[in-house]
C-alpha cells in the first residue's frame, strides 16, 4: 500500500533470528563445502551439524512468546510456527547422521550438507508463512531443492528416472496452485490470510472454492495427498535412500502446516464446509496408501505406500481442526511420533542396503540372526507404525481418532481404524520375514557409528513417546495456537 | 473504462490453462511438456495482473507475486532442463516414454 | 474500441501462439509460437496498465526461450520438423501435414523388444564390490566396510565369477565380450552394448541382430554397434554376406574403393563391403525417405539426414499407417502388406515411435484440456468480482520496491535463496561427470 509506515526494523530482524541463522549457514556451507578437499569433507557435515543444533538455542526461546505477526502480516511467529521449526530441525539433523556415511566418495558430496540445510530452511519458513506470496515462493524452494536432492545420484538410473518424474509431476501441480491462488487475490483483493478472512463474506464464494481447490493441487503435492500421490513410489525408490526418508517426513509437515493455516485462518468453517472435504482426501489417501503398500517387495516402495497412508492420518487431524480443540495438538503429536518411527525405518533400510546391496524385502530374510539390533529396532519401527501399544504410533493414533470422533467424523474414525488393520499385513510382513526365514548371506553388517546414532535416537524416542507421552504432548497443546485474528 | 471487461481477461487465461494443460498430458518431450507448465503460468500471471488491475490497484503486492511467479517459472525451466540433460545422459532420450522402469 | 481491438488481436496471438507451439513439428516454429504468445501476453499487460510487469514479462521469457531451443536442438532427432513433413507428404499420410502426430496406437510387434525394456530384476541396482572383498556388495560407488578401498562395479572387476546368486537366468553377459559378466542387466563396461542374459548370449538366433558394416557384432536384441554406432539390424536380412569381402565401396560413389571399412570420402557414407558390382542397383536397394537420390544395398543411416534407410518401395505410399493421423484413430498394420518387404515391422515401427511427438494419450489430453477451459470459464463468467472504483495511480516501481524491503522482504531474500537453489541444482545435475 502506498505510504505505507516505515517498519521497524530491530523488532523485525529479532522475530527471524532462527532462519537468519541457517541462512547464513547455508551460505557458509554452500562456499566452502564443495572446495574442500575429499578427506575433509567431513568438516561440511560437522559444520552443518553444529549449526542445526545452534539453531536450536533461539528457537526453543521462542516458545513461550504470544503469537505475532510479523513484516506487516506475511509471516507468523506463533507457537505453532515455533514447533515445527523444532520438528523440521530434528529431522534434518538425524537425517544428516544418517547420511554421512552413506554419501562418503559420491560426486557432490560437499554440496550435500548445503542443500539439506536449506531444505531445513525452507520448509521452517512455509510453515510460517502467513502470506501468499511467500507460500508460494517457499513452496517451490523445497520443492527444487528436493529435485536436486533426488537427482543427485547422478549414475544410478532409477534415480535420474525418480527425479524426472518427481519434477514434472511437482511443476504442474506447483503452477496449478500459482493459478489457483491468482483466483483467491482476484476474490478477496488482498494476499494475506487473516485480511482474507475479513473479507470472505463479501467473496464470490464459488471462486473462493475453486481457487482453493487448485491451491490444494499444490499443497496435496507436498502432503502426498490423494490423488497427488502418484509421485511418491518412484521418486522415493530411486532416490538415495537418505533423501528419502527426509522427503517422507519434513516437506510433508510443512505442507501440513500451510494447509492448516491456509484453511483455519483464512477460510471460516462454517460457510465452506472444507472439514468435510479434508475428511473426504484423508479417507481416500490412506486407503490408497494402504491398499497400494499389500503388493510392494520393495522395503522403499513399501515405506513410500506407507508413509502415503500415514498422510491420510495426519489429515485427519487437519479435518477435525476446524471443529474439535484436541485435534491440532493430536496432529503435532502424531507428527513427532512419525518422524521417530519413519525415521528409524529408513534408517534401517539404509543400513541394510549399504551393508547387502539389498533394498528388496528378500534381502532382510533372517535378518534376525544376521544383524539382531538392525531387526529388532525395525521391528520396533513397523510395531509403531502399525499403531502397537506401548508405541509412540499407538498413542498418536489414539489421539486423532479421538479427535475425529470429537469433531463428529465417527465414519473417518471407523475408515482409519479399518486401515490400520489393513496396514498391519505389510507391517507384520517384512517382520516375519526377519525371523522366520532362513538368511540368504552370512556377512555381518557394518552400521557407520551416525547412522547407529541415528537410529538409536530414533528407538529411544518411538519408545519414551509410546510411554511417556505426556511431556510431548504439553508440547504439542503449547504449539497448537496459531495466530488466527 | 471502454476497454475489455475483467471478465475478457479471465476467460482468456482459462482458455490459456486449458491449452497449457493439453499439453503438459500429451507431449511425449519433457521439454516440451516443460513449456506447457510454463504456458499454465502465463495464466496465472495473466490473471493476477487483470485482478489487481480491476479489483485491486492498491495491492502492489501483487506486482511483488507477479515477480515471485516469474521467478519461480525462470528457475523451474532452469532446474527442470538440467534434470531432462541428466536424464538424457543416462538414456539417450528426453521421451517420458523412455522413463518407465519403476511400476506399481 | 480500440483497447478491444488490441485485446482480441493479442488474445489471438496468445492462444494461437500456445497451441502452435504443441501442435507443430519444427521445433524452430514451435520457439517462435511461444515467443509470440509471451510477447502477446505482454502486450495485454501494457494494456492493463502494468508497464513494469511487461517488462519483466519479455525480458525473462525470451531469454528462456532461446534456452529452450538450443536444448530442443540438441536433444531431438528432427528439430526442424522437415523430415517429418516430407515423409507424410510422401506416403500420402491423412491429416493435416504439418501438425505433429500422435504415436502408433497398436503395440509393437513382439520381437521388437526395444533394448530399453530390460527384464526386470528385483532392485534393478548395478552391483558394486570391493576388489579385496568379493562379498562385499553395494547399490552405488563407495567405500568398502571393511578395508575402506573404493568400490568397483563387479562385472568390471571379476569377469569370471558371478555373484551369489542362483541360476543361469539371472546372469547378464556381453553378446561380444562373454567375460562380462554381471548379475543385473546394464551395459558392457568394455564396449557399451546392452547386456543379455547368458544363454541368450551364447545362441545364434534366427533373431540374432549384426552391425551391416561389422558382420562379427552378434547380438540377441537391437542395438548400437559398439564398433561405429551404426543400428544393428536383424542378420536375416542382411544380403550382403559378411566376412569374406575384403573390398569397401560407397553404395553413392562406387568408384570409391578402399580395404578397410570406414566413410567414403565424398559423401562421408559408411562404406559396405562390396559384394558385386550390381549391389547397389539390386531389387533389395535402401534408400532415404527424404533424399531418394541416397542409394544403398545394406541398411544403415543416410548421410545427410542420418534417418535410418528404407528399402526402396515402387509399390503404394502406405495407407495402412493410420496410426498416424492427427486424432490417433486406427492402428497401424504391420508385416502383412507386402508393400514394405525388407523394413521389419520392427525397425519401421521404431522409427515411426522416435518421429512422433505426443503420446498415447492424445484424447484424453484434449479432453482434459477443453473439460478444464470450458469449467473455468463458466464458474469465472458467472462470478461477481469485487471491482474496484478507481484506477492504479501511485509511480509503479517505488511502491514495490518499498513493498520488497519492508511487507515482503522475506520473499526478496527467499527469491533469492530461490535463484541460488536453482543456480547450483542445476549446475550440479547438468554438469558432466569425469570418471576417474
Amino acid at each position: 500500500m502506498p505510504g505505507m509506515a516505515k517498519m521497524e526494523m530491530a523488532p523485525e530482524l529479532a522475530r527471524v533470528i532462527p532462519e537468519m541463522w541457517l541462512a547464513g549457514l547455508v551460505l557458509v556451507l554452500f562456499g566452502m563445502g564443495p572446495f574442500l578437499p575429499a578427506r575433509r569433507k567431513g568438516w561440511a557435515w560437522w559444520l552443518a551439524l553444529g549449526g542445526l543444533l545452534g539453531a536450536f538455542v533461539p528457537t526453543l526461546r521462542m516458545l513461550t512468546w504470544q503469537p505475532q505477526l510479523g513484516f506487516d502480516g506475511a509471516y507468523a511467529v506463533d507457537p505453532l510456527g515455533v514447533f515445527f521449526k523444532l520438528l523440521l530441525l530434528a529431522t534434518t539433523v538425524v537425517v544428516l547422521l544418517a547420511s554421512r556415511d552413506y554419501f562418503r566418495g559420491m560426486p557432490h558430496e560437499g554440496d550435500i550438507p548445503g542443500l539439506l540445510v536449506l531444505l531445513a530452511g525452507s520448509m521452517i519458513l512455509l510453515a510460517s508463512s502467513n502470506d501468499l506470496v511467500l507460500i508460494a515462493l517457499f513452496v517451490q524452494l523445497v520443492s527444487i531443492t528436493s529435485y536436486v536432492l533426488v537427482g543427485v545420484w547422478k549414475d544410478e538410473p532409477l534415480a535420474n528416472e525418480a527425479s524426472l518424474k518427481f519434477f514434472l509431476f511437482g511443476s504442474v501441480s506447483v503452477t496449478v496452485m500459482l493459478y489457483g491462488m491468482s483466483l483467491l487475490f482476484g476474490a478477496t483483493g488482498t494476499l494475506n490470510l487473516q485480511e482474507m478472512a475479513r473479507r470472505l463474506p463479501q467473496a464470490d464464494l464459488s471462486i473462493v472454492v475453486l481457487g482453493l481447490a487448485l491451491t490444494l493441487a499444490g499443497y496435496g503435492f507436498k502432503i502426498s495427498m490423494a490423488p497427488f500421490h502418484v509421485w511418491v513410489a518412484d521418486t522415493y525408490q530411486g532416490a538415495p535412500t537418505p533423501v528419502t526418508a527426509l522427503l517422507s517426513i519434513g516437506p510433508k509437515a510443512a505442507g501440513l502446516a500451510v494447509l492448516l493455516r491456509t484453511l483455519a485462518v483464512a477460510v471460516p468453517p462454517d460457510e465452506t464446509n472444507w472439514p468435510a472435504a479434508v475428511a473426504a482426501m484423508a479417507a481416500l489417501t490412506m486407503t490408497v496408501g494402504n491398499v497400494l503398500a499389500l503388493r510392494q517387495t520393495n522395503i522403499k516402495r513399501l515405506l513410500a505406500y506407507s508413509s502415503i497412508g500415514q498422510a491420510g492420518f495426519l489429515l485427519m487431524g487437519v479435518a477435525a481442526a476446524g471443529r474439535d480443540e484436541l485435534s491440532v495438538p493430536a496432529l503435532l503429536f502424531y507428527l513427532v511420533a512419525y518422524l521417530a518411527m519413519n525415521m528409524g525405518a529408513f534408517g534401517v533400510a539404509t543400513a541394510v542396503e549399504r551393508g547387502s546391496g539389498s533394498v528388496e524385502l528378500g534381502g532382510y530374510d533372517g535378518l534376525g540372526s544376521r544383524a539382531p539390533w538392525l531387526a529388532g529396532t525395525l521391528t520396533l519401527f513397523l510395531l509403531s507404525l502399525a499403531g502397537m501399544p506401548p508405541l509412540a504410533g499407538f498413542i498418536g493414533k489414539t489421539m486423532l481418532f479421538g479427535a475425529a470422533m470429537g469433531a463428529g467424523f465417527a465414519w473417518l474414525a471407523a475408515v482409519a481404524a479399518a486401515n490400520s488393520a489393513l496396514s498391519l499385513y505389510y507391517y507384520l510382513l517384512p517382520i516375519a520375514r526377519m525371523y522366520l526365514q532362513p538368511p540368504n548371506g552370512s556377512m555381518p553388517f557394518r552400521t557407520a557409528p551416525a547412522l547407529a546414532l541415528a537410529i538409536g535416537l530414533s528407538v529411544a524416542a518411538t519408545v519414551l513417546v509410546g510411554v511417556l507421552p505426556e511431556p510431548v504432548v504439553s508440547l504439542a497443546r503449547s504449539g497448537a495456537r496459531l495466530f488466527v485474528g | 473504462m471502454s476497454g475489455p471487461p475483467l471478465q475478457a481477461y479471465l476467460l482468456l487465461g482459462a482458455v490459456l490453462f486449458g491449452v497449457g494443460l493439453f499439453g503438459v498430458f500429451s507431449q511425449r518431450g519433457a521439454v516440451m511438456i516443460l513449456m506447457s507448465i510454463e504456458i499454465i503460468l502465463n495464466a496465472a500471471l495473466l490473471n493476477l495482473v487483470a485482478f489487481w488491475r480491476f479489483s485491486a490497484p492498491a495491492e502492489y503486492g501483487a506486482q511483488v507475486f507477479f515477480i515471485v511467479m516469474t521467478t519461480i517459472g525462470a528457475i523451474e525451466m532452469a532446474v527442470g532442463l538440467a534434470i531432462v540433460l541428466m536424464g538424457f545422459r543416462n538414456r539417450g532420450s528426453q521421451y517420458v516414454d523412455r522413463f518407465m522402469d519403476m511400476r506399481g | 474500441m480500440v483497447e478491444w481491438l488490441a485485446f482480441v488481436l493479442l488474445a489471438v496471438i496468445a492462444v494461437g501462439g500456445s497451441l502452435g507451439m504443441l501442435l507443430t513439428m519444427s521445433m524452430y516454429r514451435a520457439a517462435i509460437f511461444l515467443m509470440a504468445s509471451f510477447v502477446a501476453l505482454a502486450g495485454l499487460f501494457i494494456l492493463l496498465q502494468a508497464d513494469l510487469l511487461a517488462a519483466i514479462q519479455v525480458m525473462m521469457n525470451v531469454g528462456g526461450m532461446l534456452v529452450m531451443l538450443l536444448f530442443m536442438v540438441a536433444l531431438m532427432m528432427d528439430p526442424g520438423g522437415e523430415m517429418m513433413w516430407d515423409m507424410k507428404r510422401k506416403m500420402g499420410l491423412p491429416g493435416f501435414s504439418a501438425l505433429s502426430m500422435s504415436m502408433p496406437r497398436s503395440p509393437p510387434p513382439a520381437e521388437a523388444a526395444r533394448p530399453e525394456d530390460r527384464p526386470r530384476t528385483g532392485g534393478s541396482n548395478t552391483d558394486w564390490t570391493c576388489p579385496m572383498h568379493p562379498e562385499v556388495s553395494a547399490p552405488g560407488p563407495g567405500s568398502c566396510p571393511k578395508c575402506s578401498m573404493d568400490l568397483a562395479p563387479r562385472a568390471a572387476l571379476q569377469p569370471e565369477a558371478a555373484p551369489a546368486a542362483d541360476t543361469d537366468t539371472d546372469t547378464y553377459a556381453c553378446p561380444m565380450h562373454p567375460e562380462v559378466q554381471s548379475s543385473a542387466p546394464g551395459q558392457c563396461p568394455k564396449c557399451g552394448m546392452n547386456l543379455v542374459p547368458r544363454e541368450a548370449a551364447q545362441e545364434p538366433s534366427a533373431t540374432t541382430y549384426t552391425c551391416p558394416m561389422h558382420p562379427d557384432v552378434q547380438s540377441p536384441t537391437p542395438g548400437k554397434c559398439p564398433k561405429c554406432g551404426m543400428d544393428l539390424v536383424l542378420q536375416a536380412e542382411l544380403q550382403a554376406p559378411a566376412p569374406a569381402a575384403t573390398t569397401y565401396t560407397c553404395p553413392m560413389h562406387p568408384e570409391v574403393q578402399s580395404s578397410t571399412p570406414g566413410k567414403c570420402p565424398k559423401c562421408s557414407m559408411d562404406l559396405v563391403p562390396q559384394e558385386d558390382p550390381q549391389a547397389v542397383a539390386g531389387p533389395t536397394a535402401y534408400t532415404c525417405p527424404m533424399h531418394p537420390e541416397v542409394r544403398s544395398s545394406t541398411p544403415g543411416k543416410c548421410p545427410k539426414c542420418s534417418m535410418d534407410l528404407v528399402p526402396d518401395e515402387s509399390a503404394a505410399p502406405m495407407a495402412g499407417h493410420a496410426g498416424m493421423q492427427h486424432g490417433g484413430e486406427g492402428g497401424m498394420h504391420h508385416g502383412g502388406d507386402g508393400a514394405m518387404p525388407r523394413m521389419s515391422p520392427a525397425a519401421h515401427y521404431k522409427m515411426m515411435v522416435d518421429m512422433a511427438m505426443s503420446t498415447a494419450l492424445l484424447p484424453w489430453a484434449i479432453a482434459i484440456g477443453v473439460v478444464s477451459a470450458l469449467l473455468l470459464s463458466w464458474v469465472l463468467l458467472r462470478a461477481t468480482w469485487p471491482l474496484s472504483p478507481t484506477g492504479p495511480n501511485a509511480d509503479d516501481v517505488s511502491v514495490v520496491g518499498e513493498l520488497l524491503l519492508s511487507r515482503y522482504m522475506i520473499g526478496f531474500e527467499g527469491a533469492a535463496y530461490l535463484i541460488l537453489a536453482g543456480v547450483i541444482g542445476a549446475v550440479l545435475l547438468g554438469k558432466r561427470e569425469h570418471r576417474r
